[in-house]
């Protein structure tokens, strides 16, 4: 999926049904990220697994509870 | 997790800001979506904080009154009002534009209608200009689960904290089966959600989509 925000903002999701992620899964995203430049805000590789983990800049993986979990209040206890 | 509870308090709804933002500008607004998407509950929940005045047409007697005399109609209507399901009488558009002509005041009408409202030529014609849309979906999983919406931001932030969570497995099946729409998710048993499912998918809901 390629979300646009305003004029310029570009993101883009990619959506797995299972819990293991490969770094061949941001081809697409990473395609994405070259072919829109510094438009690019971010892309994010739905999965169910059970962390966020960054593949790069602006690149994560996210678990799908995500989408309807409060993210930004709950950072884990270092 | 669905229980009885859940229809005595009422999702809420992130269109909710963009709804009272309309009405404080634009002296017709429309909530529109497909059916069972809790377009009349938005609006009659919104309409009550605001002291709107309500008229279903999907009464009869009320439709037929407004078909019948859509000028007197209108006059009698309260000085803010919530006019639900507005598809069902075309024959009124006119009224309301004349009405909003006259005195242009924002939030006069709130209007619900679903999805095929707006091929609708009268509404579309005569309410151009005077009218600001709300779409409303289904319910969001954010919506369900009562948090605000914050995966967009975060997307576009090109951020996200990095936290752990428990894998979903079969709940994001069930959460697939239990669908998006406020009616079913209140019902318990699995076959009565299917039995809704396949009677949506039959109606406007394809084109919605």
């Amino acid at each position: 999926m390629v979300i646009e925000r305003g004029t310029r903002a570009v993101a883009g999701v990619e959506v797995k049904a299972g819990a293991t992620i490969r770094s061949t899964d941001f081809r697409g995203l990473r395609q994405l990220q070259q072919a829109v430049g510094e438009r690019f805000a971010g892309g994010a590789v739905l999965y169910d697994g059970e962390a966020c983990v960054r593949f790069g800049e602006g690149l994560y993986a996210v678990p799908v509870r995500q989408l309807w979990e409060g993210l930004a209040t709950q950072e884990p206890d270092a | 997790m669905p229980t009885e509870t859940t229809t005595a308090s009422l999702y809420p709804r992130h269109a909710t800001p963009h709804l009272l933002e309309a009405l404080e500008d634009s002296p017709v607004v429309l909530v529109h979506g497909p059916r069972q998407c809790g377009k009349t509950t938005l609006a009659r929940t919104v309409g009550e904080d605001l002291g709107y005045g309500y008229a279903s047409f999907d009464d009869n007697a009320v439709r037929v009154a407004a078909e019948a005399d859509p000028e007197g109609f209108v006059a009698d209507l309260p000085e803010r009002v919530v006019l639900d399901e507005v598809q069902r009488v075309p024959s009124l558009f006119l009224s309301l534009k004349r009405t909003v002509d006259e005195r242009r005041v924002p939030g006069r009408f709130l209007l619900t209608g679903s999805s095929h409202v707006l091929t609708v030529p009268k509404l579309a014609d005569s309410l151009a200009g005077r009218m600001d849309i709300v779409r409303l979906h289904p319910l969001s999983q954010a919506e369900l689960q009562r948090e605000p919406p914050r995966f967009l931001d975060a997307l576009f932030a090109g951020h996200f904290p990095s936290r752990s969570n428990v894998r979903l497995g079969m709940a994001l099946a069930e959460r697939i089966v239990a669908g998006a729409t406020p009616s079913p998710t209140i019902g318990t048993r699995t076959a009565q959600r299917w039995t809704w499912s396949s009677s949506a998918a039959r109606g406007p809901w394809l084109a919605w989509r």
